[in-house]
């Protein structure tokens, strides 16, 4: 009897004692739930006509664009897809046929219930009209689109075609689900709407004052919420900044809080790390762009495949690294970005630093030093003004000089710069990047394939024409495997590499810099073109 | 009355032809600049050659540059500039749409060093070498600092260090004010640009007026208001600085056109959504309608601006007479 007592006050204690963890563990997990509140302000470079992100998908819209709309899936940090719009999906083992389940508590800004009807009417009416569709989708995926029910929607494809999924998540020109409501019956390019989106996404769009800013408010009803009831910054601003100093300052003074990586000088960036209140993320490097040397076959002496080889050997990718970078890249050893993991390359012939090799290379083609030292003049075009093309030119062109090529910069704006390189073909070597994502059969199919020698912008502009690797560029996206596609990327890498129609350079570093109250700013491969629906102040 | 009407009526028709001019000239030297806004558009991006075609076709560009400018004239006359390439919008919309910005700055800038620049000039214009050494330091400083430079360095004294103004734009972002605040708020966007825009103005018009003002007082009128026993300062303020005036006010009609081509460096070191910033922007895309109506624009306000000039001089000075 007296035991019992002393059991229960044990029990008591015991019980009061558990109750306080779990109460203690209740705060702490409620102190991990992320704060609500505050304006996120990110710069932007540039304005363009309109948000509509199948007219118009520039590196100043996209990181507008995913806050306003969603995609089917996206990715998170490590490539793996997670649900969006689409809750759930399968693939059938041939490839042929995609489903995807829809989530069910989705609304338009505007109220209405997003249904499978907008996705059909997206994948199949306005995507295709999208002009940059053109080189991949409309040909290869060739897909029929159907929704056997309000939920679901089956693609079903005539051949298999691996980048599928890829695509589908991408936010730089990809299938983001627009209104059918809002755009069925109308002239997709003069809807009203394409400047003041209705989309299903985090935020929703408030203002836009031409050559200000762009405004976006919370959108209460997202179907992503979860439980900590996301988003969870009240506004999101969207600043234009043209100038690259102006940017940095606002930055530093507090008044903006995200500069995206292709919007900050590389000289800028020791100092950036030295200031306490500022974070740089190198994380979010989906995009995977290599700056290239581009190099016109067509034009004498460099269409010479040993000249071209000598120009690689005589380049020093890691001086370039450290004196216009200041170290923060990395040389690129082959077209494929090394991002790229799957279809990397590592054993390419990548030409070390070598300037007897380049010397030898040069005589044997045929182009012996002359009585000044120099062998011949070459044409090297690059885009001028504050950019880091003039400064890689202004490095090669010494580099160039030790083996007696004489290099002579061209330097024009972007403008010009464009006309040579792609409608004209004006050029001997170039500076211009490219970008292996979303897949490298999106990202470089265009610059390999000889039925890309055309006057259009990124395309096949050193007129590299090798029925091995179009062979290979036809066939590598239809197979299933993985092991296979790799297998054939591997041995393309192997034939541009000796062949060199362009030269890798190095592989663009992701420094997105942002304010340290910021916690989770970038949550996704996508980097500064994701949603800004996790971030939140810290406490 | 009715000869001052004709007068400015004549002056405005004489301008007629010269703003043509300046149009024929625009077009054919925008044309003839390497690059096109086709190319721009597609930009960094893969396009189909049969859509940059679409596109040529779409702007007309595909057609002869004297085609191209019969159109552009047919079309000015009717009072349409066209279309915009890049923003798809009517460029006279686009234009108006930046003008307030501009004028606000401008009108700022121009007030201040102009009513700073005259007091300056004509409360310094003793023969001293202080005087001296000073006018020729600032004017090496003011003259010479370019805008873009002066901008950030007062960006990273009193904005970013010292924390009194804001870094960019018209208006804070974090905190949008409403009402009498935002007035505020802009107000206070507005004190670095227009300063630095007044620092280049203040010091030719200082200069000019203590120079004139020199002069001025050497005259015999002065010397007769001076036997006369007058105030030093009657004499200063009320004889000699009206007359020195005239060569200002020449200055003030010509500085619109140069502050208007400033405004380019001024409102991208300060994110200032001008039309500075336009020009800029349709430069870099070759955006060649939005070029052209600027440059009409701007040539209609400096031939304006110098009509307004001709009106002051003679109402300030009763010798100008409309002939």
């Amino acid at each position: 009897m007296k035991n019992r007592p002393l059991i229960s006050q044990v029990n008591v204690v015991l019980s009061l004692i558990l109750l306080s963890a779990l109460v203690m563990l209740a705060a702490t997990a409620h102190g991990a739930t992320p704060k609500h509140g505050g304006t996120f302000i990110f710069a932007v470079e540039g304005e363009q006509a309109n948000l509509n992100p199948f007219l118009i998908s520039t590196s100043d819209v996209v990181p507008i664009q995913v806050n306003l709309f969603s995609t089917l899936l996206t990715q998170d940090l490590k490539s793996n897809f997670v649900p969006s719009l689409a809750e759930s999906y399968s693939v059938s083992g041939d490839g042929l046929t995609y489903t995807f389940h829809l989530v069910k508590n989705a609304t338009w800004h505007d109220g209405k219930p997003f249904t499978s009807a907008d996705v059909v009417y997206t994948l199949r009416d306005l995507y295709p009209q999208n002009p940059r569709t053109g080189t991949w989708w409309k040909p290869n995926v060739n897909v029929v689109v159907e929704a056997p029910d309000n939920l679901t929607v089956v693609l079903k494809l005539k051949q298999p075609y691996a980048p599928l999924l890829d695509l589908i998540a991408y936010p730089t020109g990809g299938p983001s689900i627009l209104p059918k409501h809002l755009y069925e019956g109308t002239d997709m390019k003069k809807n009203p709407y394409n400047s003041k989106p209705i989309g299903t996404g985090p935020f929703m769009f408030k203002e836009w004052v031409k050559g200000s800013h762009i405004e976006l408010v919370r959108n209460p009803n997202y179907f992503a919420s979860g439980k900590e009831g996301k988003p969870y910054v009240d506004r999101v601003v969207f600043r234009l900044i043209p100038d690259p100093a102006g940017r940095m300052l606002a930055l530093k003074k507090g008044d903006v809080d995200f500069v995206p990586y292709n919007a900050v000088p590389f000289e800028e960036v020791p100092e950036l790390r030295k200031d306490p209140n500022l974070v740089i993320d190198t994380r979010g490097a989906g995009g995977a762009t290599i700056k290239y040397l581009f190099i016109n076959l067509r034009n004498p002496p460099v269409s010479n495949k040993m000249v071209r080889q000598a120009i690689a050997y005589a380049i020093d990718k890691r001086k370039i690294v450290d004196l216009v970078l200041l170290g923060e890249g990395k040389a690129a050893k082959s077209i494929v970005n090394s991002v790229t993991e799957w279809a990397f390359n590592p054993k390419v012939p990548d030409y070390p630093f070598n300037l007897e090799k380049a010397n030898a290379l040069l005589d044997k083609a045929g182009y012996p030093k002359g009585a000044s030292g120099i062998r011949f003049k070459t044409r090297l075009l690059c885009v001028g003004g504050r950019g880091s093309d003039i400064m890689i030119a202004e490095v090669m062109r010494d580099q160039l000089k030790q083996v007696g090529i004489d290099a002579q910069i061209m330097s024009t704006d972007r403008a010009s710069f464009s006309d040579a390189l792609f409608m004209r073909w004006d050029f001997d070597l170039a500076i211009q990047q490219a970008a292996t994502a979303p897949d490298p059969m999106v990202g470089l199919t265009r610059l390999l394939h000889s039925k890309n020698i055309v006057k259009a912008a990124l395309t096949n502009s050193a007129g590299f024409s090798n029925a091995e690797v179009d062979k290979l560029l036809d066939e590598e996206y239809k197979q299933v495997s993985k092991e296979k596609r790799a297998a054939m990327w591997y041995r393309i890498q192997e034939i541009v590499m000796d062949e060199l129609p362009y030269f890798p350079i190095y592989e663009q570093p992701v420094l997105n810099v942002h304010r340290a109250v910021w916690i989770d700013a970038i949550t996704s491969l996508y980097g500064h073109n994701q949603s800004r629906e996790n971030a939140y102040l810290k406490k | 009355m009715k000869a001052s009407t004709w007068y400015i009526g004549g002056r405005l028709l004489q301008a007629i032809p010269l703003v043509f001019w300046v149009i024929v000239v625009n077009f054919v030297m925008i044309h003839l600049a390497p690059g096109d806004p086709v190319s721009f558009l597609a930009g960094e991006y893969e396009a189909t050659p049969e859509y940059m075609e679409a596109m040529r076709t779409e702007f007309g560009l595909d057609k002869p540059l004297i085609t191209q400018l019969g159109v552009y004239l047919f079309k000015v006359v009717q009072g349409d500039l066209g279309y915009s390439m890049r923003m798809k919008q009517p460029v006279l919309e686009l234009i108006l749409s930046r003008v307030p910005a501009t004028f606000l700055l401008m009108g700022t800038a121009m007030f201040f060093s102009t009513l700073f620049g005259v007091l300056l000039g004509a409360t310094y214009s003793r023969r001293s070498s202080l005087a001296e050494n000073a006018t020729t330091f600032l004017a090496i400083a003011g003259y010479s600092m370019p805008a873009f430079w002066l901008g950030q360095m007062l960006l990273i004294v009193f904005s970013l260090h010292l924390g009194w103004f804001p870094s960019q734009g018209m208006m804070s972002m974090r905190v949008r004010e409403t009402g009498v605040w935002a007035v505020i708020d802009t107000l206070h966007h507005l004190v670095l640009p227009a300063l630095t825009w007044a620092t280049y103005h203040v010091t030719i018009v200082f200069r000019l007026t203590r120079s004139k003002m020199l002069e001025t007082l050497s005259q015999d009128f002065i010397i007769t208001a001076r036997g006369k026993g007058l105030d030093r300062r009657a004499i200063l303020y009320r004889h000699a600085l009206p007359n020195a005036l005239l060569p200002v006010v020449t200055v003030l009609g010509v500085n619109v056109g140069f502050m208007l081509a400033g405004s380019v460096l001024v409102e991208t070191v300060f994110a200032w959504p001008g039309m500075g910033r336009l020009m800029f922007e349709a430069i870099s895309a070759r955006d060649y309608p939005v070029l052209l109506g600027l440059f009409l624009v701007i040539s209609v306000m400096v031939v304006l601006a110098n009509l307004v000039t001709d009106i002051v001089y003679a109402l300030i000075d009763p010798r100008v007479t409309y002939r």
